[in-house]
């Protein structure tokens, strides 16, 4: 009788212990719906990369082009990035072709480099690194994929897709457990893989532009990631030797005649 | 007797906190492996990742559809810009060359796309993309209105821009005058143009540099298509100073970054040609 009464109580014993460990848990994963969720962690990353003082990643990226035929064809590129807050970028591309260029930021000046060729190109761009990369892609139209990721403004560029923010799951990304998002804008829609232990980084990101002919992607892998890079100042200078300076030119605006400036 | 009942509570106790443990994890679905949240279908035709048409019974039969295109008709040279190049969260770039590797070639997309009598997909892709422009207008207001929020850098921007204009001017409104005529000129004649407006950032240097070669001399190179040369013509490669020109005939081509690529441009001969 005693027996029956110790066990009694030792089985009582492992299902509270049971319960305590399983029902909040039980109860995190109701209160927090995927959009909520999605939500949750669009905020921790883009806080943490916006108030970072320095970043360095790897970005594997390659995207579509929706030849005159309908045909999909993928390009690609590996882009090393090192950001020093508030004004300082060096970026390195190596295309898939072998082709290497780059482009620099000192806060007084951009600088667009193709070693291959061993030309550069310079423009002012006096004060952010938010507006000089504005500067670059809007005026220059020179490519910088992912910018919203290293300016400091990123919450602002998400705020759009928060209301479409929708959690999808749990998912292993090159070895790195992360929450995948969904996101959708108006004119394209983003998949968003964030670490789920440690800092919230971006692990990949899928970008399809779904009002485009075909509904081209761009998809890159996102590694290496430090948020204290070491950068000092002479990262961020372009080396001249041996290369011709050249200038930008800017693409004619389409249906614009021609010549016209 | 006790035992049995003890087992069998402990049993189902056992049952429902793993029930419990996997709805925490978010297997609402039913399905039982961690991590399917949010309701979203991971089936597809695309997920089969065959090279058949694996795809095309699941979307219905739709436009793109394998072997419609059959006889694959640009062997080589193919279009390496377009909207998905950009990797921008937001609206892909602009048209007009803007995200292209090869902006040259970007005129020749938007001819593409403009071009009449391409048949039902050609046509319901012309719909597409003016839904697309107009549906583009909103969120690019909104991503203006982020841009003009950035106080102080939009003015400075435009004082930049404005300043680079200046020094590219100095070179004098005559040679720019003397080159839009040229360029025009030689556009018949040659049938290619790259699609630029001409040197805004920078063109001051390229200038000084071809004055000051003139007084040191020239170097005139071997015949050799250079790097990206899309003309159809073989250049002769001439260094004047620190400049590398490039002759085809009667006309004179400089490189230029246009986009984050390294393109031809039409100039001026160099003093003394």
């Amino acid at each position: 009788m005693v027996g029956s009464r110790r066990l009694v109580a030792r089985t009582a014993l492992v299902t509270l212990t049971l319960l305590a460990v399983v029902v909040p848990r039980a109860s995190a994963g109701r209160d927090d719906d995927p959009a909520k969720r999605a939500v949750s962690r669009l905020e921790e990353m883009a806080k943490l990369l916006a108030k970072a003082k320095g970043l360095g990643l790897r970005i594997d990226c390659a995207w579509d082009v929706v030849q005159p035929t309908g045909e999909k064809i993928e390009f690609g590129e590996l882009r090393t990035v090192t950001v020093r807050r508030p004004d300082r970028l060096r970026m390195e591309v190596v295309q898939r072709s072998g082709s290497r260029r780059g482009l620099l930021f000192d806060g007084r000046e951009l600088a667009v480099f193709d070693l291959d060729q061993r030309v550069y190109a310079t423009a002012p761009a006096r004060g952010t690194l938010d507006a000089a990369l504005e500067h670059l892609t809007t005026d220059l139209q020179v490519r910088v994929p992912l910018r919203e990721l290293i300016a400091a403004d990123l919450p602002e560029e998400l705020e759009p897709f928060r209301e479409t923010a929708r959690w999808v799951g749990r998912e292993n990304v090159g070895g790195t457990l992360a929450d995948h998002l969904s996101l959708r804008g108006d004119d394209a829609d983003v998949q968003l893989w964030i670490a789920s232990q440690g800092d919230p980084l971006p692990r990949r990101i899928v970008i399809t532009y779904r009002r485009d002919e075909g509904q081209p992607q761009f998809r890159a892998d996102l590694s290496d990631w430090n948020l204290s890079p070491d950068a000092p100042d002479a990262l961020f200078t372009f080396a001249t030797d041996g290369t011709e300076k050249v200038p930008f030119v800017v693409p004619r605006p389409a249906g614009g005649a021609r010549g016209a400036r | 007797m006790t035992r049995r009942r003890v087992a069998t509570l402990l049993a189902v106790l056992l049952v429902v906190a793993w029930s419990l443990d996997a709805f925490a994890r978010g297997g609402r679905g039913g399905g039982g492996r961690g991590g399917r949240g949010g309701g979203f279908s991971r089936g597809g035709g695309a997920s089969r990742g065959s090279f058949g048409g694996g795809g095309r019974g699941a979307h219905g039969g739709g436009a793109y559809g394998g072997g419609a295109h059959g006889g694959g008709a640009s062997a080589g040279g193919y279009a390496r810009g377009g909207p998905a190049a950009g990797g921008s969260l937001t609206a892909p770039p602009a048209a007009g060359g803007s995200g292209g590797q090869r902006p040259v070639r970007e005129t020749g997309a938007g001819l593409r796309q403009a071009a009449p009598g391409g048949g039902l997909q050609q046509a319901g892709a012309g719909e597409r993309q003016a839904q697309r422009q107009a549906g583009a207008e909103e969120p690019r207001t909104a991503a203006e209105e982020r841009r003009s929020a950035r106080s102080g850098d939009a003015p400075e921007r435009e004082s930049q821009r404005d300043q680079a204009r200046e020094d590219w001017q100095k070179y004098g409104n005559n040679q720019r005058e003397d080159w839009q005529s040229y360029a025009d000129d030689h556009y018949e004649e040659h049938g290619h143009y790259g699609g630029y407006y001409g040197g805004y950032y920078g063109g001051a240097a390229v200038a000084g540099a071809a004055v000051a070669g003139a007084a040191v001399g020239v170097a005139v190179g071997a015949a050799a298509a250079p790097p990206g040369w899309t003309y159809p013509c073989t250049p002769t490669t001439v260094v004047v100073g620190s400049t590398t020109y490039y002759r085809c005939g009667s006309a004179w081509y400089t490189r230029a970054f246009g986009g984050d690529d390294v393109t031809y441009v039409i100039v001026n001969p160099p003093p003394g040609y």
